[in-house]
């Protein structure tokens, strides 16, 4: 029964960047957890950057509370006593139809630090894998991960909360797409090798650059670099040079991108000028400055033909495509609420059936069980009779109780109460798959 | 049927203007790319439909297409821009939908213009040329001509506009739901070479029909007739766009003035010159 179902969570809705990287699991962690639950409960544990969540449904017999789940990971840390505590205000609870918003809301990318987070609904996805291998799922959480996986796909194509650049890096390329939409006959040179710059090589690598110049002061990281951003089948030339022989690559340039963290500008008017007049094309040249202090002379973006943009630019979109996916969340929220119906509703259907059918054996069963203890009262004939009239008996009785249960015109809620009335009175036997 | 006509006239008009105002809807709106098209290639059909039927019945009434007057032209390029658009692009890409909104409007301005100053008394005689096959062919390579390079004339006015819209820092609708520069660039481009060959067509066979028919009018009165001057001029500046951008590396937003400066020429042509400029390009 969803009553049961129990959710805790750490995230970046309460937890600060210290306390979440302390609590994030490994894969070995989340395995070792998974395993201490497996006889209790049926359990999914998803551990990101921003989150570490733990959903359990009890099997029948067994209690399993937040407390439980909270201790299970913050034990598998082996953190000092006083940390426990501290810890422990950090974690949300959940429990019901509550529980199952919360998975729902998260894959859905709503709960996210960046609204509509592109890589939740993967790994959410490899959480319920990692379940399944671990044999921690049953008939409640197969059918919960279809649901959740359902409200994933419905928040991407029914809504535009996945529109749009969400990070500055990526940002910097959806912009330099506004220009050449296909980078496969465009030079792309970056200038920098640091985290911002390779995050933002990576996207134009990973969006089939024709050609990519990598330029750093420390030419061996750059090459370090490249190693790490350059796609497995990529078909565009890449390369790497030193800062110092900047000057023979920017005429052919038609996408800069720079992201170092030196003090001054690296890409100075008078130089850039140089550029353009040495540049065999009159198509527009694209520069992306994302370093802080500034690397390119703000005094560029006046020369004819080209389009400089800075963090702040950058952040200008970001920050619309935010407040749009913000206004996104109610339609999430729509959909959330159908699926959560949907799903009650089919896990109604899911108890009923077998509820109806442990019903009928178990009075089968007794009505099998008098007739053999008192067979010998009877001759044949007599005992065909009785035998007959047992049986239609019993359907009679158990027709009303049957259709009161198959009925779905109420509240699902409603119907799984009675379904579990009915367990409870006959002393039914929950066998879970 | 001349009810048939009126009502058509009536309801062409509506008819582009909510096809516009579907587009404009959700070109404005934030819908993801499946919803903004979803009704966009139907909408356009019934409304192409209901343009040929208007050309037919047009034509059967008038007993000569629409191309003796250039209000019978508006009507026929808008009917054009909307069939290359659809044909060349709509169906073809569902990311280029920015676009749509823009064509449109243009349709249903041509539409509407058409429609309230087109003359709708029944011609009985019309003069022999109008049902000269060359002569037909020879409209209908210019307005397929004409309607590629007011295409053309639309991407070169989107580019600008996100252009402009770049530089300034406006991420807004224009930023968003236009197709990149590069894209409205190479579209251009297509239009512009769709242009330009049934422009060169459309000359060659008004110089057939010159030398087939006997028009009035001599060589040299011919060769500087304000229309035939500005035609050649147009082609000419198309041609240039084509044909040497490469020697030159016209590229970019010099390239894109450079063939609206040629779509301004066409205005003139067919707006200007046609109101004050004798021209012996009148047959009603």
């Amino acid at each position: 029964m969803p009553e049961n179902f129990v959710a805790v969570s750490i995230s970046h809705h309460r937890a600060p960047v210290e306390v979440r990287e302390r609590l994030q699991l490994s894969e070995e962690e989340i395995g070792a957890i998974l395993k201490t639950l497996r006889n209790d409960a049926e359990a999914v544990v998803l551990s990101t950057c921003n989150r570490t969540e733990i959903y359990a449904m009890p099997v029948e017999g067994q209690a399993i509370d937040g407390a439980h789940l909270i201790h299970k990971i913050l034990s598998i840390k082996e953190l000092q006593k006083e940390s426990v505590q501290t810890y422990r205000a950090y974690f949300e609870m959940f429990s019901s139809a509550d529980a199952i918003k919360q998975i729902f809301r998260v894959i859905a990318g709503i709960d996210s630090q960046i609204i509509g987070d592109q890589q939740i609904f993967a790994q959410v996805k490899d959480a319920f894998r990692a379940s399944e291998q671990a044999q921690t799922t049953g008939r409640f959480l197969n059918k919960l991960s279809q649901a959740a996986f359902r409200v994933g796909k419905r928040a991407i194509t029914e809504t535009t909360l996945l529109e749009g650049a969400s990070t500055i890096s990526y940002a910097a390329v959806e912009f330099a797409r506004k220009i050449y939409d296909d980078l496969r006959s465009r030079h792309i040179l970056v200038i920098g090798a640091g985290e911002t710059g390779e995050l933002a090589a990576k996207h134009f690598a990973e969006r089939n650059a024709g050609r990519m110049t990598i330029a750093n002061r420390n030419v061996e990281k750059a090459r370090e670099m490249l190693a790490r951003i350059r796609p497995a089948h990529a078909s565009g030339t890449f390369d790497v040079i030193s800062l110092d022989a900047l000057d023979a690559v920017l005429p052919k340039a038609d996408i800069i991108v720079s992201a170092t963290s030196a003090p001054d500008y690296v890409l100075t008017e008078p130089s850039m000028k140089m550029a353009l007049e040495a540049r065999q094309s009159s198509s527009p040249v694209v520069m992306i400055d994302i370093a802080v202090p500034r690397d390119i002379d703000p005094a560029i973006s006046s020369l004819s033909n080209v389009f400089l943009k800075n963090i702040d630019d950058l952040r200008t979109i970001v920050d619309r495509n935010t407040d749009r996916r913000r206004q996104e969340i109610p339609k999430v929220e729509a959909i959330i609420e159908e699926e959560l119906a949907r799903f009650l509703a089919s896990l109604s259907q899911l108890e009923v059936g077998p509820t109806i059918k442990e019903l009928r054996e178990k009075f089968e069963a007794i009505r099998a069980e008098e007739l053999e203890r008192n067979h010998e009262k009877f001759d044949e004939r007599s005992f065909a009779v009785v035998d007959e009239m047992t049986r239609r008996m019993m359907n009679r009785l158990l027709h009303q109780p049957t259709v009161s249960l198959k009925e779905t015109n109420e509240e699902t809620s409603e119907q799984l109460t009675r379904v579990e009335i009915v367990r409870k009175l006959f002393a039914l036997d929950n066998k879970k798959e | 049927m001349s009810i048939l006509v009126t009502g058509l006239q009536i309801a062409l008009p509506l008819a582009y203007g909510g096809l516009a105002f579907y587009f404009a809807r959700t070109f404005f709106r934030s819908l993801n790319q499946a919803e903004r098209l979803k009704h966009a290639v139907p909408a356009a059909y019934v409304v192409l439909a209901l343009h040929a039927l208007y050309i037919s019945v047009y034509t059967a009434q008038n007993h000569h297409d629409l191309v003796a007057t250039v209000y019978e032209l508006f009507s026929l390029i808008a009917f054009t821009l909307l069939a290359v658009y659809v044909f060349a692009e709509l169906r073809a890409s569902r990311e280029t939908s920015g676009t749509g909104f823009f064509v449109t409007i243009v349709c249903f301005v041509l539409q509407l213009v058409s429609s309230i100053t087109v003359n709708n008394e029944i011609v009985q005689e019309t003069k022999s040329i109008l049902q000269d096959p060359i002569f037909n062919l020879h409209v209908t390579t210019s307005v397929f001509g004409y309607a590629a390079l007011m295409l053309a004339a639309i991407y070169g006015g989107l580019y600008l506009l996100l252009y402009r819209a770049i530089r300034h820092n406006q991420f807004g609708a224009i930023f968003e739901h236009v197709p990149s520069l590069d894209r409205l660039e190479r579209y251009g481009l297509r239009a512009t070479a769709f242009g330009f060959i049934f422009l060169t067509l459309s000359i060659v066979l008004g110089a057939l029909l010159y030398a087939r028919i006997p028009l009035g009018v001599s060589a040299s009165q011919f060769l500087v007739d304000p229309k035939v001057l500005m035609t050649l001029l147009v082609w000419l500046v198309f041609g240039v766009t084509l044909l040497v951008r490469k020697v030159v590396h016209l590229e970019g937003r010099r390239l894109v003035l450079f063939w609206m400066s040629g779509f301004a020429l066409t205005i003139i042509s067919m707006t200007v010159i046609n109101w004050i400029g004798t021209s012996f390009h009148s047959f009603l």
